[in-house]
């Protein structure tokens, strides 16, 4: 045996006790697919048209927001005031309901759904 | 003419005193506004009903004191009676979002819904305070806009 023996104090970088017998793993049956996955899919955040707001104006909150650069941010707004609305973020639910209320904070028109 | 740029670091907002009170008279025409949940001001999030609710209950309140938050600071900087007034970037953000917020207003009272309005404007419209509001709110929100520009 070449080097050190294992330290029965020290810890492996699984968090096992080197030099310590374990018990052999047991297999376990994978978890059901439960709320907490279903939770964790990303959802998009969507940006609507209206009439009256600049459209300067929704670059900017674009830029702010979301740090997207200047030919993103107007790509995003141009698309929602040609098309009626644009996914400007795909995030987890409970960050896209941030940033959806940002926007809000802002007088844009923005929901989320599901990705 | 109102004149904005940035200047060390911040924006400035140049009206005179004649501009500044018609400023005010529009804040007041439009803040205190019984149609401030005209069609552009509500934020559905979700479509369920359910959800919409929730989200509703819990950002509502928060949402109601940022907006009434960014209209005092407004008519605080207006109310100083000085011809310049000198904000940091987030006073301006408060600015931009209270100036939206008020054309929003402007633009539910003059029953705008699609794109294009401009080009289709009936005389009851065109004579409108509201026409004269939407278009002051936003050459003003222009230039504060400009001037952000290079903080981005």
């Amino acid at each position: 045996m070449c080097g050190a023996s294992p330290d029965a104090s020290a810890e492996g970088r699984l968090g096992y006790p080197l030099g310590v017998p374990v018990e052999s793993p047991v297999r376990r049956e994978a978890p059901a697919r439960d709320a907490t996955t279903v939770r964790d899919l990303p959802w998009n955040v969507v940006v609507w048209n209206d009439p009256v707001t600049l459209m300067t104006y929704v670059v900017l909150v674009f830029r702010r927001l979301f740090g997207y650069n200047q030919e993103t941010a107007t790509r995003l707004m141009l698309q929602v005031h040609n098309e009626g609305r644009a996914v400007v973020a795909t995030q987890p639910r409970e960050q896209a309901e941030v940033s959806v209320t940002r926007l809000h904070a802002f007088g844009l028109q923005a929901t989320l759904a599901k990705g | 003419m109102a004149r904005v740029r940035r200047y060390l670091g911040r924006v400035e907002i140049w009206l005179d005193k004649r501009e500044r009170a018609a400023l005010i008279d529009t804040v007041e025409a439009l803040a205190e506004s019984p149609d401030a949940s005209g069609p552009w001001l509500t934020h559905r999030a979700y479509e369920d009903p359910g959800l919409d609710r929730e989200y509703q209950r819990l950002t509502g309140p928060e949402l109601a004191v940022l907006h009434e938050a960014d209209l005092a600071a407004v008519r605080e900087d207006l109310q100083r009676g000085h011809d310049r007034c000198r904000v940091d970037d987030e006073r301006a953000l408060a600015w931009l979002r209270a100036l939206n917020r008020l054309r929003l207003v402007a633009g539910g009272r003059l029953g705008i819904t699609e794109d294009g309005w401009e080009d289709t404007l009936g005389p009851q419209v065109a004579a409108a305070d509201e026409l004269a509001m939407l278009s002051d709110l936003g050459w003003l929100q222009e230039g504060i806009l400009h001037a952000l520009e290079p903080s981005l």
